[in-house]
């Protein structure tokens, strides 16, 4: 394999996460995970070496948040990196904070990643990322109402990918119902998701209101103001700090083409949202890099990004942990629940809470918390050894795949 | 491909946007606001290094603590910086000239570690000159419970 450093994780921290943080302003909410992290790990600014951070461009109050923020995070007199690839933000803030080690440059990373969903306007922040082809069709005389149910917004992407999963896959309207209740369920034990609802099961999700066939408002994750931080070290500074500390044995990202739709976003090949390549492709790569020979066996625990229910059991498939089209038999055997064979998103995933530029990364640290044994109600009925984290977004071609474990790769 | 004659040009399309964009300001302005209110100049403290923040900060930056402690401020303070505007810009982004120059000054009140920008009433400024707050308890924008300052004594 590569030259690069083993890495370990020993910190992680979550501010709390509601629709509306009015109490504190962006840096102090970001402040909240960051501080936390440090407790974690039992660090100090002084003991940072550099600092990774990122959201989503445009979804925040201000734009250039690092200008207001680092200073609030321990980053003074420190570097500071910033990145943003959309969806993806969090997981790629992470892979930064994660290669600043890797690359041996720095010892002690920090990697922050927040949004603030309540001071920006997420519509706003969608249209300018697809505002030129709204804008032609808008000149064109297409109704704006028709441009965001067929284009715009991710709603508008994740029906089709839905509809065209379930054709593929067998997938029925109860799986989404049953992802739903399986993720709000194993959210009600994270004290840092947003929405909890102990008990909720299936038939409850199927009477929420039909959105655009085939999601229902019970299949869709809520807006939420929230950030997560983490701390990487190398390994042999990690041993001095904790017994259990975490180790990323490989990060991989792959892009693919834009699939949006409109008309600088039509036009590419990927005519079925659901077959996700970049997803395999770079699920394939990170587990080669980490050694994983076997996916289907050696994973104690996955969290793939699933902001719409379908996408549990689609990126499930697409990170190569079974066939495509055997993720829906495998929700039926309970194999996915939190005292499962293999559970999913234990953290409640991103249908339950989504501050997006933070979302990736949470998907990470969950990994990482499960294996250090900090989950605390949450944590999974089984020691964790290995586990993959996911995350999903740009122009809905963009796939980010982490491994962690228990054990560096040596 | 070459543009054919006589065609209309590619269409290129505008869409000015309208950003909804807020700032919560958090709990320490809100209460900084509150105090300006009852005419009052509250400054956060920071534990450990007794920094004094005006406008408050909840973190001190220079050693990452939360500075909980309040001090009250008097109005007076130095001018640390200062200079003479002759343009404004106006609501919709244009820039326009002042019917007169405005002073604009940076000052540090006495017992604060930081500087807040504010307008000076004066026919002339410099760096070191004594200054005063002016507040104004009963504006009804949060922003204008500052008026500005004014030569001070």
């Amino acid at each position: 394999m590569g030259k690069h450093h083993d890495v370990a994780v020993v910190g992680v921290g979550l501010s709390k996460h509601v629709s509306k943080r009015r109490d504190v302003n962006m840096p102090e909410l970001v402040w909240e995970a960051v501080s936390a992290c440090y407790e974690d790990a039992g660090l100090k600014p002084k003991d940072v070496d550099a600092f990774a951070t990122g959201n989503m461009p445009a979804f925040e109050g201000v734009n250039l948040p690092e200008e207001w923020g680092a200073g609030h995070w321990g980053a003074y007199g420190k570097p500071v990196l910033r990145i943003t690839t959309g969806g993806t933000t969090g997981g790629s803030v992470a892979h930064g904070g994660y290669y600043l080690v890797a690359s041996g440059l720095y010892d002690t990373v920090m990697a922050i990643a927040f949004e603030k969903q309540s001071d920006g306007n997420q519509t706003f922040g969608l249209n300018t990322v697809a505002l030129a082809d709204a804008a032609a069709q808008f000149k064109m005389g297409v109704d704006p109402g028709f441009i965001a149910a067929f284009g715009g917004g991710a709603v508008g992407v994740a029906v089709y990918q839905a509809s065209s999963y379930m054709k593929s896959s067998g997938c029925t309207t109860h799986h989404l119902d049953m992802v739903s209740a399986l993720c709000r369920n194993n959210a009600a034990l994270n004290p840092y998701s947003h929405l909890k609802q102990p008990g909720l099961t299936p038939e409850q999700v199927a009477e929420t209101t039909l959105l655009q066939y085939p999601i229902r408002f019970g299949h869709v994750c809520p807006s939420t103001d929230g950030a997560c931080a983490m701390l990487f070290t190398t390994p042999e500074k990690a041993k001095k700090l904790t017994d259990k500390p975490a180790y990323v044995l490989s990060v991989s990202s792959c892009s693919d083409e834009a699939a949006l739709v409109g008309i600088a976003g039509s036009g590419t090949t990927n005519v079925d949202p659901c077959e996700q390549e970049s997803c395999k492709i770079a699920a394939a790569r990170a587990y080669e890099l980490a050694g994983i020979k076997d996916p289907r066996n050696e994973f104690d625990l996955a969290e793939p990004y699933a902001p719409f229910a379908h996408q549990m059991l689609m990126f499930y498939e697409r990170l190569l942990l079974c066939d495509e089209g055997e993720a829906p038999s495998i929700l039926d055997s309970g194999s996915m629940n939190l005292d499962g064979e293999l559970p999913v998103c234990p953290s409640g995933g991103v249908i339950s809470t989504n501050a997006i530029g933070a979302s990736a990364m949470e998907r990470i640290a969950e990994c990482a918390v499960q294996i250090m044994g900090k989950g605390g109600e949450r944590q999974v009925n089984k020691e964790v050894h290995k586990a993959v984290a996911h995350g999903w977004g740009g122009a809905v071609n963009l796939n980010v795949v982490a491994v962690l474990a228990d054990t560096p790769r040596g | 491909m070459a543009a054919k004659a006589g065609k209309e040009p590619v269409p290129r399309v505008s869409m000015p946007l309208d950003p909804p964009f807020a700032w919560s300001v958090g709990n320490w302005i809100e209460h900084f606001f509150d105090g300006m209110k009852e005419g009052k100049i509250r400054a956060s403290k920071c534990p450990s290094c007794g920094r004094v923040y005006l406008p408050p900060r909840m973190i001190c930056e220079r050693c990452f603590s939360r500075a909980d402690d309040w001090v009250e401020l008097p109005v007076t303070g130095t001018v640390r910086a200062c200079t003479k505007a002759s343009v404004k810009v106006a609501e919709n982004g244009d820039m326009v000239d002042l019917e007169s120059p405005e002073i604009i000054a940076m000052v540090q009140h006495d017992g604060a570690d930081t500087c807040i920008a504010g307008r000076l009433e004066a026919d002339d400024a410099s760096i070191g000159m004594k200054v005063e707050a002016v507040l104004n308890p009963k504006a009804e924008n949060a922003l204008d419970l500052l008026a500005g300052y004014r030569p001070a004594g």
